[in-house]
């Protein structure tokens, strides 16, 4: 004990006066800069879909009435680390579920206290502490492709490659109940978001599709959004506020040598219109996207990246990311508290959206007993929060 | 902006505290300051629901420690050649030789038993409270400090003895 207290003293040695009163003026200010920017944000998202509104007056008559409500909360995430760590930041999340082999992407939505995977292998809740639970049959055929989302309290699954039926697991209740029909007649949809009050569904197989429909759990029923003007497929949607919505692909039936970019659109909820959106000069054969709560964040199989702040007039170009050229569809996620994690074959990458620098990180895994490289694949989720979940065909971890 | 003054309340009982157990692991101040700045902008952002966790703290020091991870990456990546200590300034030693001999030797830990030593010795977190900033299990971060006491200490006997 004299030891510690005599370590612990000599240590303090090595401290520097702080200069709270300093720190806390300079705090403030970053404070006002930061809600200045974010109101200034704000305000050019609202004034652009003023000018969408006053565009589409026409098809103002022609909307809908159910309108998204709020967005969704997390809960507070639980804090305890899971264990064993494996890497400098990689936890393994212990579960006994079977990932492999896979075909296809299960649908895995965070529940912020654990993964719902829902696939043809595999139907469980993976708790973050490692509390694995299998989940009961589900009404419907057990399939990979399909859309998912978490509502807060229900899983809703939706569709698949040749599937068009559905149904809602309350995680709670521990038990399924079928929905009602779909008005679209395509499944394997492109994104599939929970906006608060309905859960978005967009796109979809065969050929990528420019349909969508929005689900209310409270009503059971459906009601069809406005076509958009093409389709898209291999990419994924972000929904940026409770009423707008941005996909990102490859444009229906495009041909990658003639058309070199992805395409990017914009979903109002508000007027049921939608808004091509600038190119994003990402090539159209593989690309991913996170929203931070700022900007978007996107990314190609060639290591491209942009961003794009909605209302603004075009993609700002991101570093290179730090990785090798594979062949690889690329996944990622984003959480507050680490960054924006994309996940590439075999490897690893972290935007710092402050710093605006990738660095590539340490797989977990990097060669297995036999001396092959350990795929990681998507999808991945994120809490705002606790890290980033990643499902490998070693298990769910988790990024912190 | 500020929810009910709340995140002042936690500023002033862990800015200073953690901005200094940090600047000694990241081996600078204005590092530490940055990232714990840093945490403190993303939980302002988020008040209105981090300011509901039972322990704000916790979330600020694993972002805060996160952030010294990345730019700790960031910074090996770029200058890995550098040695640590020469990124280290100088501060209030009354024995600079000796200092920057401890400094050396706290430099020389490996980066997880860094970390921890700051946040248990400079922070007077407990060893939980460690272990949530850090990620890691409590046994870990027992591991660490017990690995890193006995390179401290013995490197400090050797300093006396030589």
């Amino acid at each position: 004990m004299d030891d510690d207290i005599r370590l612990r003293s000599t240590l303090q040695t090595l401290t520097s006066p702080v200069d709270e009163a300093a720190a806390w003026a300079s705090l403030e200010a970053r404070f006002l800069r930061d809600e200045r920017s974010r109101r200034a944000r704000r305000v050019v998202v609202a004034v652009a879909s003023v000018a969408a509104a006053i565009a589409v007056t026409v098809m103002l008559a022609a909307l809908p009435g159910d309108e998204p409500g709020t967005a969704p909360v997390a809960p507070p995430s639980d804090p305890q680390p899971t264990e064993p760590v494996v890497g400098e930041r990689w936890v393994r999340i212990d579960s006994n579920v079977s990932l492999v082999p896979f075909s296809g992407d299960p649908v895995v939505v965070n529940t912020y206290d654990g993964l719902l995977v829902w696939g043809r292998t595999a139907q469980a809740h993976i708790g973050r502490n490692g509390r694995t639970r299998p989940l009961p049959p589900a009404p419907i055929v057990a399939r990979d492709d399909a859309g998912g989302a978490w509502t807060g309290s229900e899983l809703i699954v939706w569709g698949g490659q040749s599937e068009l039926d559905g149904a809602a697991y309350d995680l709670a209740a521990d038990q399924w109940r079928e929905i009602a029909p779909t008005p679209l007649g395509r499944g394997a949809p492109i994104a599939t978001v929970w906006t608060g009050a309905e859960v978005l569904v967009w796109g979809g197989l065969p050929g990528g599709g420019d349909e969508g429909a929005a689900y209310n759990p409270v009503t059971d029923s459906w009601r069809s959004i406005a076509v958009a003007p093409f389709g898209l497929s291999r990419g994924n949607g972000v929904l940026v506020d409770p009423n707008t919505f941005i996909v990102l692909g490859a444009a229906q039936g495009s041909d990658p040598t003639r058309n070199t970019s992805a395409q990017a659109m914009q979903y109002d909820a508000l007027n049921d219109t939608w808004t091509v959106l600038p190119e994003p000069d990402l090539h159209p054969n593989a690309t991913w996207m996170v929203w931070t709560g700022q900007e978007v964040i996107a990314w190609d199989y060639l290591l491209k990246a942009r961003s794009y702040r909605p209302g603004e007039a075009g993609w700002s170009i991101l570093p290179e990311l730090p990785l090798e050229g594979r062949e690889c569809y690329p996944g990622g996620g984003w959480d507050a508290s680490v960054g924006v994690l994309v996940t590439y074959c075999d490897q690893v990458a972290l935007f710092d959206v402050t710093s605006r620098q990738w660095t590539q990180e340490q797989m977990p895994f990097a060669v297995d007993l036999n001396g092959a490289e350990r795929e990681l694949f998507g999808p991945v989720e994120a809490t705002e929060d606790s890290g980033v979940f990643v499902l490998t065909s070693e298990g769910p971890l988790l990024f912190r | 902006m500020v929810v009910g003054g709340s995140i002042e309340e936690l500023f002033r009982a862990e800015y200073a505290r953690l901005v200094r157990a940090l600047a000694v692991s990241a081996g600078g101040a204005e590092a530490a300051a940055d990232a714990v700045q840093d945490a403190f902008v993303q939980a302002n952002r988020h008040w209105a629901r981090i300011g509901q966790y039972d322990d704000p703290a916790a979330w600020l020091r694993r972002v805060a420690v996160n952030r010294i991870s990345n730019q700790r990456r960031a910074r090996r990546r770029r200058t890995e050649a550098l040695p640590r200590i020469s990124i280290v300034s100088p501060t209030v030693a009354t024995d600079a030789h000796s200092d920057l001999d401890l400094r050396a030797l706290v430099a020389a830990l490996p980066a997880q038993q860094r970390t921890a030593v700051c946040l248990y010795y400079l922070a007077d977190l407990s060893v939980d409270e460690v272990s949530d900033a850090m990620g890691v299990a409590v046994g870990t971060v027992k591991s660490h400090l017990y690995d890193a006491r006995r390179s401290l200490s013995s490197g400090l006997q050797e300093d006396h003895h030589g």
